[in-house]
């Protein structure tokens, strides 16, 4: 390789470009002296994110590439997440994560639908994602494509508030042997994935990983180190097979299995200390491990047909099981998805098709616990069917995208997603976009059918009645769909070739978000329930269960949880690219929003409502290359605090987290062509402050610390 | 925490300008440029689809950028024949280039406009993923921040091309053999 001229070349055009912001001549008129073998070895600076899907879509989307996963440092995909503009994450520990885009944050986050090649992380027992048993490794993601907003239309329910669409690499791409290994301390403690991937005579293609991760706990809020290791271990592979120029097949598939400690404070029901009031209610301290374990196959068939037309089916079946106290997650779902585009005239670009899952829950509860539930085995089925047409009125101009996707779940029922977009794009530079869509958040098994002894308030002598507060499943109030109405615009455009933006505004209103509807601590009854036993026969038992006596004297209140508030969300969101440099990429992200939680609502005390989603966040990532073989990335982020506060009762739920900064870095050298090493350090401005308290799960406040890792990344084609 | 607004300082100006050290890197659109140049070096059109003499006629469709590009090779000789870059090229015309290059916001006709090319002598290349695959004659991928090409044997061999056997070694991929 031409080396000398190239450096040569660089050395002035850098000099020219700090001087004066602008290409130099010097460079423009070397590149075509490269030759074919010189060209395989330069690498590539991307100058913009305008690639025709982005910057063509009546959406929010950004994508997150291969290069910025390993250029984040991040290990674990919710903080890889963390890239994208809007998109909100938190941790709750060295293990647990809650994360969500555009408000509702929470470990268990319901209004954001998860995929991986299409394959659906969603858990249709809790809603939202377990991100313990999502260890995929990070070497094998192409790119992860995060759609803001409501998306039912092209992804069906769930998709509220977004879609994150993490994509596998092809097994043509991961031919050879790769080794990619890290130590250190907190999360980046240790880790090994190993593959080896290999191509046929026909074009077919294979991979095989093995990927094991090791992390350390962080710290308990009083300073103590904290039982949250995860340790994970799982075997993925892929198999492409190209047949002919048109049709394509892949197999893919995974087992694993998840270990992660966690500590719960769990409420003690022991009637021997019925009267005392230090222990009886009292939370007792449970560490535990939470394992998971399962495996998923999915296969999908792509065939391009001669008239402009595709036709895409795929069907993956999974299996899952997770232990945790009191219940356990055993599930196997099968899932067949198909879809058919074709050009229509030439204006029209149609798109329809349906999909089809079912999900069976086996023994969800183990008995004894402090949960009920009114069925252990559940079964939860989703159907839909779904038809879009793009319209283009003017060519590369203005185009009109209507469709609706009408779906029918267990709990939901049926119910129509339309969405209404228009795409203007005056010129190749920049496009402005409209939406309108409708979207529903389905019920999940937990929120339907499971009761739970939430809080036990000791009476202080045994002349008061000990108080019980139940929340009652939502099964009661026939909980159903939460629907969301959003509308939102936007604007793209690559001001000059080394500046992009990206804004977008957003406005949704949800309809009958879960929540509290009532609850019986208000009635008359209650004076009188004072004075004799508890009175709720479902309380009742529940508390024999627990080893009570039945004529005890005791207050059991039950929440009656249901469709309750309705919500309104706005929001701001900028992201932006600059290439101060052809080394240098900067980028700005940042995001505003303003949640308006029913001022006309019933009493709703749910969290997840109030405050748990930061009214701004944004982040700073710079990446230089100092040369072809070294690579320096910081990333500076700022979240603003969490109220945890009921706005309209002006009630606090726990303590506010304050607004933070952190800070990653990372130091990358490519040794040789196959061997590149790394030292990352994240979270450097902790000062071991919590991030979110948890939430849906009884768990310990933890917080994270800083990890400091070195990886080695060696691959061998 | 006093010193942290000076260490961030200290930590931009390192990441900006702390270092003057050659680099090997080029845009996208310049790599994918200098590519185009290349392959022509390496194709071979049928006789009567070239006379000495002639013109090498390089058309671009979907990707502004990079006809801006290449437009600075335009009358840049190439073995014995000068390349002259199409300016408009309007969707009907296309078989009368010698090159083309398709841009990804043509992805949509990408099927279409391979299918109207039908036996012309055109080499076909594109950044668009899977093209060559999918009945293309040459694509160019990004794999870790390198591009590198793929090629389909039989689409060109059915626009009658010739490649050199150099060139083909390089191919990362070779479809259609």
């Amino acid at each position: 390789m031409n080396k000398s001229l190239i450096c040569g070349t660089f050395m002035f055009s850098m000099l020219a470009a700090t001087a004066h912001a602008s290409t130099s001549i010097a460079e423009e008129e070397a590149w075509p002296e490269l030759s074919l073998g010189d060209l395989m070895k330069v690498g590539v600076e991307s100058a913009s994110r305008k690639s025709q899907s982005v910057s063509n879509t009546a959406a929010a989307v950004f994508v997150i590439s291969a290069s910025d996963i390993k250029r984040s440092g991040a290990l674990t995909i919710p903080e890889i997440l963390h890239l994208a503009p809007g998109v909100e994450v938190a941790r709750l520990g060295n293990n647990k994560f809650a994360v969500s885009i555009r408000g509702f944050n929470g470990r268990m986050a319901n209004k954001l639908l998860v995929l991986v090649d299409g394959r659906s992380i969603y858990s249709s027992l809790y809603g939202g994602v377990i991100w313990e048993a999502e260890n995929l490794p990070l070497e094998e993601i192409n790119r992860i494509e995060v759609i803001r907003g409501s998306a039912g239309l092209a992804w069906g329910s769930n998709a509220v508030n977004g879609v994150i669409n993490i994509i596998t690499k092809r097994a043509q791409d991961t031919t050879g042997w790769l080794v990619d290994t890290h130590a250190g301390t907190e999360t980046g403690k240790a880790g090994l994935a190993l593959r080896y991937g290999a191509k046929g005579e026909d074009g077919s293609a294979f991979r095989v990983t093995v990927n094991g991760q090791r992390r350390d706990g962080g710290k308990e809020a009083n300073g103590k180190e904290a039982q949250d290791e995860w340790n994970d271990n799982s075997l993925t592979f892929r198999y492409d097979k190209p047949e002919g120029l048109a049709t394509r097949w892949f197999f893919s598939g995974r087992v694993f299995d998840s270990h992660s400690d966690e500590t719960w404070l769990i409420p003690t029901f022991d009637p021997a200390e019925m009267y005392d009031a230090a222990q009886y209610g009292a939370t007792q301290i449970a560490p535990f491990v939470s394992t998971r374990k399962g495996g998923d196959l999915l296969g999908r068939f792509e065939r391009s047909t001669d008239g402009g037309g595709e036709v895409r089916v795929q069907t993956y079946v999974e299996h899952f099981h997770g232990d945790v106290p009191g219940s356990s997650d055993d599930h196997t779902t099968l899932d067949f998805d198909a879809q058919h585009r074709f050009p229509l005239g030439d204006a029209h670009d149609i798109v329809w098709g349906g999909n089809w899952r079912q999900t069976r829950h086996r023994e969800i509860m183990q008995p004894g616990g402090f949960l009920t539930t009114s069925s252990p085995d559940v079964s939860v089925s989703l159907s839909s069917l779904f038809v879009q047409d793009e319209w283009t009125l003017l060519p590369r101009t203005f185009s009109l995208q209507a469709g609706v996707r009408v779906e029918r779940q267990t709990y939901g029922g049926t119910s129509p997603q339309p969405s209404v977009r228009a795409l203007w794009t005056p010129s190749e530079t920049q496009s402005f976009w409209l939406a309108w869509s409708k979207t529903v958040r389905s019920p999940n098994v937990v929120q339907r059918t499971m009761g739970a002894y939430a809080v036990a308030i000791p009476s202080a002598s045994p002349s008061d009645p000990a108080i019980l507060i139940f929340a009652a499943p939502g099964e009661q109030t026939d909980f159903g769909n939460e629907k969301v109405r959003t509308l939102e615009a936007g604007h793209r455009a690559q001001w000059t070739p080394s500046f992009f933006s990206d804004l977008s505004a957003y406005i949704s209103h949800y309809d009958g978000t879960f929540g509290k509807v009532s609850d019986n601590s208000d009635s008359p009854a209650l004076n009188d329930m004072i004075a004799g036993p508890f009175a709720d026969p479902t309380c009742t038992a529940a508390l024999v269960n627990f080893g009570n006596n039945p004529t005890d004297r005791g207050i059991c209140i039950t929440h009656i949880y249901g469709n309750a508030s309705p919500v309104r969300t706005r929001g701001l969101e900028m992201s932006t690219e600059w290439n101060p440099l052809p080394v240098w990429r900067l980028q700005l992200n940042a995001s505003r929003m303003w949640v308006d939680a029913g001022a006309n609502a019933s009493y709703d005390a749910s969290s997840l409502l109030y405050g748990s989603s930061p009214k701004y966040q944004g982040s700073l990532r710079s990446s230089y290359n100092f040369s072809a073989d070294r690579q320096f990335d910081l990333w500076l982020r700022r979240i603003g605090s969490l109220a945890y506060a009921d706005q309209n009762r002006g009630t606090s739920l726990a303590a506010p987290v304050p607004a933070r900064t952190e800070l990653d870095l990372r130091f990358a050298e490519q040794v040789t062509p196959s061997l590149e090493l790394s030292l990352a350090l994240q979270n450097l401005l902790s000062k071991d402050e919590v991030q979110f308290h948890p939430d849906w799960m009884p768990s310990l406040t933890v917080v994270p610390q800083r990890t400091v890792y070195l990886k080695a990344l060696w691959h061998v084609r | 925490m006093k010193s942290t607004p000076r260490f961030l300082l200290i930590l931009f100006l390192l990441a900006g300008f702390g270092s003057q050290a050659c680099r090997a890197e080029l845009s996208e659109v310049q790599v994918k440029s200098a590519y185009v140049f290349n392959f022509i070096k390496f194709v071979e059109w049928p006789a009567d689809a070239i006379k000495p003499g002639d013109r090498i006629r390089l058309c671009v469709i979907g990707n502004k950028d990079l006809h801006a590009s290449l437009s600075a090779l335009n009358r840049r000789k190439v073995g014995e024949y000068e390349i002259q870059i199409v300016p408009h090229s309007s969707h009907d015309a296309l078989s009368a280039c010698h090159v083309l290059f398709i841009g990804e916001q043509e992805q949509r006709r990408l099927l279409a406009i391979i299918k109207s090319l039908g036996y012309a002598p055109v080499l076909t290349i594109s950044d668009i993923p899977g093209f060559a695959e999918r009945g293309g004659g040459i694509g160019l991928l990004n794999r870790n921040n390198k591009m590198l090409f793929e090629v389909n044997l039989a689409s060109t061999r059915k626009a009658d091309l010739r490649l050199s056997g150099q060139m083909l070694n390089l191919a990362a991929n070779i479809f259609g053999k």
